[in-house]
């Protein structure tokens, strides 16, 4: 507030993914450098008035992160820079009388022409463990020696005796040169936990894959290597697309707005004045 | 505030002796925490509250999201315990993390050996400080726990959207893919509390020290008070006050760090003593979280298991 004052305009900001099930926007989201397998790429804009936040039309404003999501998947942008696919876009008021803090995250999904269907299995099902475990090193790997975020999702295949291929979206082509369509696998950098739904990024990720490469059917590996607060990838998860219907030249139909706790779709509210109300504060204070 | 900048920067080793880091120390220990708990991260905090004795891109640790799932009244009490409790306090108030050394939490998780330490012997200084300190106690003693109304008065306070505000028709595309919000039978994740929990280095006491944000069960944030009931009550009125961040633009609940030190003192001599491998100095922050978890008995953060 101290550096936008009243400029209401839409400015871009980042996040970071974390494991488990949550986006964290914070201080350093204004740090466009965010550097990270797990970032999350955003716009902020934050309404001066009540009024404003109320009536800005939201249809628009979600319209227009969709469109530039689409446009980012169409151009290649997304391909390199996977926290475009993991986007959001956050309308805000905030209240400094009442230190009352309005907000409304919407994260674009954009729609299949037919819905995409996938069969869900544990990855140590389908996987042997030293697979699991060279998977993980070798995606290690790719990422230390990686700055940009082009790591959430990688390409993977079996190589010759034991061992486990990663490569980059970018490589896709070359990379499946000679592998069935049906062994075409995708490592997601799963932040979800749920046993069976894949974080919200992949949705993005799969109409690209759509868009792109006219998939039909791919492997995707929900990968999750934390498990209570250790490296543990045993809780992965292994889904079979199916990738029905074409996409056309135009943006899909999307959705995306943050539904509140009790399921509806609306905007959300902190109170903060126990935080931040100097005479509160005078109260706890010793 | 001032009393940190008037301080000079601790710069020779003396965990060993008095149980306090140097700086150079804590981001050793960082960094080993951060290497054996991937669920703790460095954070570089605002700019202009940068400390120059830190790395820029290693200002204080963090951890979101701790799952926080009972409440302090819901631990279970052991008979004898009230007794300790008073004799602690009466002579000796370092031992205070001993108190409920024997409290087991209802799941059933074995209490840390990490508690127990009250037979420690006390030097003829200590002793006076501590007597100093009695009459403060005292007051701290009388206090009693949050009656019910405090709680009332509490919960007017959990945020509502004003009616005017909320939208009612909006509508989106169906959305088969979507997870169903409703919590069906086969909904297996119990909502819970959750914290973000950051550790600073406290130039004054040289100690690290602990800031805790609350969540409920709907993310948001909670007030004081309610933080309080996740707080072991010897503690919770006493060395628990909501103070600002040293690196945020924010006023957080943070235990105060005041008695860390001899504290921590005394856990590494008491390794020692029962012949275990002498702390490493990287080491610290794993054992100074089994001290907090003494503070914040049903925080689940502490994934190190033995890591020593």
């Amino acid at each position: 507030m101290d550096l936008l004052r009243l400029d209401a305009s839409l400015i871009s900001i980042s996040a970071t993914v974390q494991s488990p099930n949550n986006l964290c926007v914070d201080g350093d989201s204004f740090d466009s450098k965010l550097t990270t397998f797990s970032a999350s790429s955003g716009t902020l804009l934050n309404t001066n008035t009540v009024e404003d936040f109320k009536n800005r039309d939201k249809n628009a404003f979600i319209k227009a992160a969709a469109e530039k999501l689409w446009v980012d998947i169409t151009s290649g942008e997304a391909l390199t820079n996977h926290a475009l696919l993991a986007c959001f876009t956050l309308l805000t008021f905030a209240d400094l009388k009442k230190y009352k803090f309005y907000y409304w995250f919407a994260f674009p999904a954009l729609l299949p022409p037919e819905h995409f269907t996938g069969t869900i299995s544990e990855l140590k099902d389908v996987w042997s463990q030293p697979f699991i475990t060279r998977l993980q090193s070798a995606i290690e790997n790719t990422r230390s020696a990686s700055q940009l975020p082009d790591t959430m999702f990688l390409l993977v295949k079996k190589g010759d005796g034991d061992s486990v291929i990663v490569g980059k979206l970018s490589e896709w082509e070359a990379f499946w040169e000679g592998v069935d369509e049906a062994e075409r696998t995708v490592v997601f950098s799963d932040p979800s936990n749920l046993p069976s739904n894949p974080g919200w990024a992949l949705r993005n990720f799969l109409i690209l894959a759509k868009h792109r490469f006219k998939t039909l059917s791919l492997n995707v590996i929900c990968f999750r290597d934390m498990l209570q607060g250790k490296r543990d990838a045993s809780a992965s998860l292994f889904v079979r697309m199916n990738l029905p219907g074409t996409l056309g030249d135009n943006c899909p139909k999307f959705v995306g707005w943050e539904k509140n706790s009790s399921g509806k779709l609306s905007p959300r509210l902190v109170d903060l004045a126990p935080m931040m109300d100097p005479t509160r504060l005078a109260e706890t204070a010793v | 505030e001032w009393r940190e900048y008037l301080n000079p920067l601790l710069r020779e080793s003396r965990f060993k002796e008095t149980g306090v880091l140097t700086p150079e120390e804590f981001v050793l220990a960082g960094d080993f925490l951060v290497y054996k708990c991937p669920t703790w991260a460095w954070s570089k905090g605002l700019p202009n509250k940068r400390k120059d004795f830190l790395p820029a891109d290693k200002q204080y640790l963090i951890t979101r999201n701790v799952p926080c799932l009972k409440r302090i009244a819901a631990l279970e009490y052991k008979d004898g315990d009230e007794e300790e409790v008073e004799m602690d306090s009466a002579e000796d108030d370092d031992a205070w993390v001993a108190t409920h050394k024997n409290r087991v939490i209802a799941s059933g998780r074995e209490a840390e050996d990490i508690a127990d330490m009250d037979e420690a012997d006390l030097s003829a200084d200590q002793q006076k400080s501590l007597t100093a300190n009695l009459a403060h106690l005292s007051i701290a003693k009388k206090e009693e726990p949050a009656p019910a109304g405090e709680e009332v008065e509490d919960l007017e306070d959990i945020p509502d959207m004003d009616e005017e505000l909320e939208i009612v028709d909006m509508e989106e595309e169906e959305d088969p893919a979507a997870m169903s919000n409703t919590a069906g039978a086969d909904d297996k994740f119990v909502r819970t509390r959750t914290y973000d929990m950051s550790i600073t280095y406290d130039k004054y006491y040289q100690t690290p020290r602990v800031f805790l944000f609350g969540y409920d069960e709907n993310r948001n944030p909670l007030t004081p008070v309610q933080i309080f009931q996740d707080i072991s009550q010897d503690h919770a009125k006493k060395t628990v006050t909501i103070e600002s961040h040293p690196h945020e633009s924010l006023s957080l609940a943070s235990i105060h760090p005041c008695k860390h030190g001899n504290v921590m003192k005394r856990l590494i001599d008491q390794m020692v003593e029962s012949g275990k491998e002498e702390l490493r100095v990287d080491q610290y922050l794993l054992l100074f979280l089994k001290f907090m978890s003494s503070v914040l008995p049903t925080m689940e953060y502490d994934y190190t298991g033995d890591g020593f």
